[in-house]
């Protein structure tokens, strides 16, 4: 397992402006590992350290303490090669249709592979690549930037990143201000994204649904400091875990704990079940009426 | 410090920090903080001796001892311009003609001179600017933007009479101040995410050009992002009834009392003092002795 570590961040500390009376202790000794073929969230309140964390993980911010390895380049060494590493590492912001400047869809696309000298040709075929995967046509790059929807800027965005052909996506709420139908989009462009062997994903989001459709495993940030690493579905069923660290279960969870207070036990009527997505808890849910005589 | 990231952009820090310490100098009326920059920027212009500039530095010094600030945040600032004074100072020594009539040459390389006048001159620019640059690092860290408003507004007042738009003006002044720390934030994030699509803004090997061609993508998104931020802040103000300055109240009524007036009174002193001590000059002597030093 060890061999498939692509990220690996060990007793990262972080403090913006430091030596000054403003000094913020972002992080503090972060431990945090990424394997090829895993998709791992990251959630925690506004101000845990999520996005000081991202940034780490692309050389945007280089560690102060600690350490942080991606792709076997040690980034805490100054003349580390950040742009192999950022090249490796697609980073995606929060808001990124935000920053699309190019007047046509398809020069912003082509940005980040312009930047790294590929041929006319190979460029082409990487933006095609790219729109495809984000479920847009080729046709699409002739599109002006301005003219588009929120949800297809966001695509174009993503089909920007896409280009750089990372090994590893790094998303920041790549679901926030869209629309049901967007979000349902986009989570399934994340799922075929990562359907290639050898790929992983970091996603960060306050969106617990999204967490529980996408993470297998998920870390629990809060004031700087790694409080839980784990299971995604061990996180969300263990109720006085998410107690402690303050989160809200996802709707479907929130039903069966719902049904729990009222004494409904259903995690226990059905073991070796997953008791986690709606699907799921209908089902179980369903069963246990039928089973009353309704 | 750890340079931790190239995107860090210099002088964020200190330059128009507001770092409320509860001094002396926090509690001024600002009114009294604004007449007394002004007067001290106006005498380091116009003063001719370095001692009247050290003097006016020593002052300043002081000041920020008062204000229990770190100093080593108001040469955080100082070192931010540095690299400009150093060149403006370059230029002025070496490069202005109208130093050259009738004035001693101390050393001469090419089209290169430096004569006694020149050298006094680029020592005088630095003095200067290094008295400003503290100055108003002073200001601003002892005073809030929002106070600093107040104090424009007040200032400004009088000229109301001859229908001069005070109230307007304080209010453009200070969201144009608000919005400063905004858009470097803005161009941050911006460079990051770039960046991290394979921009390079970090090393200083390639030519001006080039680096200037790679900032033109910054400017596009800083600017869409800018107008909506100005967009919002507009109809955010409209929303709440916003008119303008006529018939308008204020929470705020500033009253001098007189800790102010004595402020007043010791920076109108200083400034005096200072335009006295042009008249002994210790930079003469400086250039006398490197001039028997080099010749």
């Amino acid at each position: 397992m060890t061999q498939g570590v692509v990220i690996d961040v060990r007793d990262l500390s972080h403090a913006y402006m430091p030596g000054t009376p403003l000094e913020v202790q972002s992080l503090r000794r972060v431990n945090f590992r990424v394997c090829r073929n895993e998709t791992v969230g990251i959630v925690g309140p506004t101000g845990s350290g999520k996005s000081t964390l991202l940034y780490h993980l692309n050389g945007l911010l280089r560690p102060q303490k600690g350490e942080v390895v991606v792709g076997g380049i040690e980034l805490s060494n100054r003349s580390a090669d950040v742009r192999r590493v950022r090249s490796m590492v697609g980073l995606v912001f929060q808001n990124p249709e935000d920053q699309l400047f190019e007047q046509y869809a398809g020069d912003d696309v082509a940005f980040g592979p312009r930047n790294y000298d590929l041929s006319k040709e190979e460029i082409r075929e990487r933006v095609r690549k790219a729109l495809e995967m984000v479920g847009l046509p080729f046709s699409f790059k002739d599109r002006l930037t301005a003219d588009l929807s929120l949800g297809e800027k966001r695509r174009v965005a993503l089909a920007g990143v896409f280009a750089l052909e990372p090994e590893v996506l790094v998303i920041d709420e790549p679901t926030a201000s869209l629309d049901p139908g967007g979000r349902r989009e986009l989570i399934e462009v994340l799922k075929q994204w990562r359907k290639v062997p050898r790929r992983a994903m970091v996603i960060v989001s306050h969106s617990m649904e999204d967490i529980l459709e996408l993470a297998d495993r998920t870390c629990v940030l809060a004031e700087g400091r790694m409080v839980y690493s784990g299971g995604t579905g061990d996180l969300f069923l263990d109720r006085n875990l998410l107690q402690a660290h303050d989160l809200v279960p996802p709707v479907s969870l929130q039903v069966v704990y719902g049904l729990e207070d009222r004494g409904f036990i259903l995690q226990g009527k059905f073991p070796g079940k997953s008791l986690l997505t709606t699907r799921e808890v209908a089902e179980a849910v369903g069963g246990m009426l039928h089973g009353q005589g309704f | 410090m750890v340079r931790d990231s190239e995107f860090a952009l210099p002088g964020k820090i200190s330059i128009g920090q507001y770092i409320p310490t509860g001094s002396v100098l926090h509690r001024l009326d600002p009114r009294v903080k604004l007449v007394m920059g002004v007067v001290l920027i106006l005498a380091a212009v116009s003063v001719s001796s370095m001692t009247a500039l050290l003097f006016l530095f020593l002052v300043v010094l002081a000041g920020l001892f008062l204000s229990r600030v770190q100093v080593k945040l108001a040469f955080a600032s100082l070192r931010t311009v540095i690299p400009f004074l150093l060149v403006l100072a370059a230029i002025q020594v070496f490069a202005v003609p109208q130093f050259r009539e009738g004035a001693a040459v101390l050393w001469r390389w090419k089209f290169l001179i430096m004569t006694d006048r020149s050298l006094k001159s680029g020592m005088m620019l630095i003095g200067r600017f290094m008295v400003i640059v503290t100055g108003l690092s002073l200001f601003t860290f002892s005073t809030s933007t929002t106070e600093f408003m107040h104090g424009v507004e007040h200032l400004l007042r009088p000229l109301q009479r001859i229908r001069f738009p005070a109230h307007e003006t304080a209010l453009i002044v200070n969201i144009s101040i608000r919005f400063i720390p905004i858009l470097i934030g803005e161009a941050e994030r911006i460079m990051k995410a770039q960046a991290s699509r394979g921009a390079d803004f970090g090393s200083g090997r390639i030519n001006f050009i080039r680096r200037f061609r790679r900032m033109l993508p910054l400017f596009v998104p800083l600017f869409l992002v800018s107008l909506r931020h100005a967009q919002d802040l507009a109809e955010a103000m409209e929303s709440r009834c916003y008119m303008g300055g006529t018939g308008r109240t204020q929470l705020v009524q500033l009253h001098a009392v007189r800790r102010d007036y004595v402020a007043l009174c010791i920076g109108l002193c200083t400034a005096a003092a200072s335009l006295y001590l042009s008249y002994i000059r210790i930079d003469e002597t400086v250039v006398s002795t490197l001039r028997t030093v080099l010749l």
